[in-house]
């Protein structure tokens, strides 16, 4: 009994036990498959409902394709015409290591491609690299004779290249970019960091305040100029006088900024704002209006110009003397370097310096390039220099300079700083005063009086009225000035009431013709092409012509030039 | 439990199942679509960059003064040709003549 019952109890026991052991079991994988399921539960949700399904990634595809395609921003003039813009195409590059035969491969490739030499192909593809360049921007029928070729290790990469449409008409200006997209000149590389396209989503074009109408009859007076005065260059620039705005810079000779072989070191150089030049007698705007600021003189003052003036072994002299004193209207129109230096003399080197600061002829100009000339300034500034500086020699600045700081003596006195970019997208320009506005009314009187009746008398246009300067200056040689090797300019503004533009132009080494009755000065080239500009883009900018004959408002400084014999000065006349 | 809900869970799930896999289908169908607008945009796209800059190249100021000289009776205006208002005259009050 007590056997049996002990057996029925272990039993129980044993029974229950192994119950147990399998109830724990089964409750260790439920509690196993449970947490499989709540993963794949979280994870579904995961996926439906919280994180990124396909969708997302579909749609950003065209936005990333979209800012890959374009690498670099286009660039426009003021009025939307395209300058620069990339334009998608392919380049060819092979791995050297999944090549089959190089020697194959490089007879194929040299038959397709102009351009890439047998020997240095062989060189570049018998390297241990995984990637050479083949060639790079392939014409799309060049690409599919590559693609024919069939070639394994060879391959396509999609780029991007820089064209200009425009061709020569901008080439100074823009600059270029190098192989890899990079701005290797002018605006390309002064606007490098804007003109990339970001990650961050796509930027903007780049909008210049040039005027490509302007651009193309610049380029085109000066070029014919270039061909029929005989000179080694020309340059020439236009500004919006009144707040600075370049609207056009042209350089003769130029690039071809579509073909980078096309890049002799002197094509390349800016000459109006790279090179920095004695300008010569234009520099008498700036003395003539310092002078009239400073009060030194008034306009119907004058000097004596009867005896050339001699500073040791230096001797200034006019180029064409009147021998006899000169009123201030005289100086400037008969361009007196004899009058200008006793100008000069009178502002003293102190106010001369601060002066030529305020005009921004002391330092390099604002304008937003990489080539900009630091203008060459004496050391020593003394009285004989001071005297020079006062007829433009002793002290080289770009024309570019000369152009903005025209500007400011004929807009009423403000000096803003030269600038590529447009301004009316930022508030208006921030100009400084240098002049004041009567002695800038002046001083448009005595430029016009130089374009009515003197030396700029070539720039006349019926109907519009230009003032203007000329300067013929000598250029400097080895140990002194080399006499037949002149650099002629011309700087003029119009309409003289209220000035709109600028126009400055240059002839480096102009020569003498029978059309110039052999005269290699500024009056005979620069001062004529100036008014063929003139009488081109005054329409084109809505000027309108003939409004009022401007005789009468000359005539009084016409008298006061027209001294003839007059000895004394007669008291009277005032501005 | 009844065999009749077993049923109607088996026909359920059937249902689901399937339901979830014409979804699918008709996902990836849009997504297809979908890329393949992109693609027709970046096209399109490009072709009109292309398009943009040779209409710059076309308007090339030398070659339109060129054409303009070919094909048309016109010739660049002069100073002489503009004028301000002020300077038009204008008809006397009553007369209707200037």
């Amino acid at each position: 009994m007590t056997g049996g019952e002990d057996n029925r109890v272990r039993l129980d026991v044993a029974m229950s036990r192994a119950l147990g052991i399998g109830r724990h079991r089964l409750m260790i994988i439920g509690a196993l498959f449970m947490l499989g399921f709540f993963v794949i539960a979280i994870r579904l949700v995961d996926l439906t409902v919280i994180g990124d399904g396909f969708e997302p990634r579909f749609a950003g595809v065209a936005e990333a394709a979209r800012s890959a395609r374009l690498d670099r921003h286009d660039i426009t003039d003021r009025n939307g015409t395209l300058l620069a813009t990339n334009l998608p195409t392919a380049s060819v590059y092979a791995d050297p290591g999944r090549m089959l035969n190089i020697d194959e491969a490089v007879a194929k490739l040299s038959a397709v491609l102009p351009g890439v030499g047998r020997a240095e192909l062989a060189a570049k593809l018998d390297s241990k690299r995984r990637f050479v360049w083949i060639k790079r921007n392939l014409t799309p029928r060049q690409q599919a004779d590559v693609n024919r070729l069939g070639l394994p290790g060879v391959a396509f990469q999609s780029e991007a290249r820089r064209v200009y449409p425009q061709g020569r008409l901008f080439s100074h200006v823009l600059g270029s970019v190098d192989i890899d997209g990079r701005g290797i000149a002018g605006v390309e590389q002064a606007f490098d960091d804007s003109l990339r396209v970001g990650r961050d989503g796509p930027g903007e074009t780049l909008r210049l305040s040039l005027d490509s109408r302007f651009q193309y009859v610049l380029r085109q007076e000066l070029s014919e100029g270039l061909a029929r005065f005989g000179a080694a260059g020309a340059a020439g620039v236009i500004l919006d006088a009144n707040n600075g705005e370049l609207l056009a810079m042209v350089s003769l000779p130029d690039f071809d900024p579509n073909d980078p072989r096309d890049r002799t070191s002197a094509a390349r150089f800016n000459q109006a704002s790279l090179g920095a030049y004695e300008m010569g007698s234009t520099f008498k705007i700036f003395t003539a209006a310092m002078a009239l600021d400073a009060g030194v003189v008034s306009l119907d003052g004058g000097y004596d110009a009867s005896e050339p003036i001699r500073m040791g072994w230096f001797l200034i002299r006019d180029y064409k003397p009147k021998k006899r004193w000169l009123s201030v209207p005289e100086i400037f129109v008969y361009s007196s370097n004899i009058g200008a230096a006793r100008m000069a003399e009178k502002i003293g080197a102190e106010r001369q310096r601060a002066y030529l600061e305020r005009f921004g002829l002391m330092r390099p100009s604002d304008l937003e390039l990489p080539e900009i000339a630091t203008p060459l300034t004496p050391e020593r500034w003394g009285e004989l220099t001071t005297m020079t500086i006062g007829y433009g020699h002793g002290i080289a600045v770009s024309l570019l300079q000369v152009a903005s700081a025209t500007a400011a003596v004929v807009n009423g006195g403000v000096f803003y700083p030269p600038t590529l970019l447009s301004r009316d997208g930022m508030g208006g320009a921030i100009g400084r005063r240098v002049i004041s506005a009567r002695t800038s009314e002046q001083m448009r009187l005595m430029m016009r009086l130089n374009v009515a009746e003197g030396t700029g008398k070539q720039a006349e246009v019926p109907g519009y009225r230009i003032g203007g300067k000329t300067g013929s200056a000598d250029k400097p040689g080895k140990g002194g000035y080399r006499s037949r090797a002149l650099l002629s300019s011309f700087v003029a503004a119009f309409p003289m009431n209220a000035p709109r533009y600028v126009v400055a132009v240059m002839y480096d080494e102009p020569q003498g013709t029978a059309e110039t009755s052999n005269y290699a000065t500024a009056g005979w080239n620069a001062a004529p092409t100036v008014g063929r500009i003139i009488a081109r883009i005054g329409p084109m900018a809505g000027i309108a012509s003939g409004d009022g004959d401007d005789r009468e408002a000359l005539g009084l400084l016409i008298r006061i030039a027209d001294h003839g014999d007059r000895k004394g000065k007669e008291p009277g006349v005032a501005f | 439990m009844k065999p009749s809900l077993t049923i109607l869970w088996i026909v359920l799930v059937g249902v689901m199942a399937s339901g979830l896999f014409q979804l699918k289908y008709a996902v990836q169908e849009r997504e297809d679509e979908l890329s393949r607008l992109n693609r027709e945009l970046i096209a399109s796209e490009q072709a009109v960059h292309v398009l943009l800059a040779e209409w710059s190249y076309l308007n090339r100021p030398d070659r339109l003064a060129g054409l303009t000289a070919r094909h048309l009776e016109l010739s660049p205006m002069t100073p002489e040709q503009v004028g301000a208002m002020g300077m038009a005259a204008l008809p006397v009050a009553g007369t209707g003549r200037p």
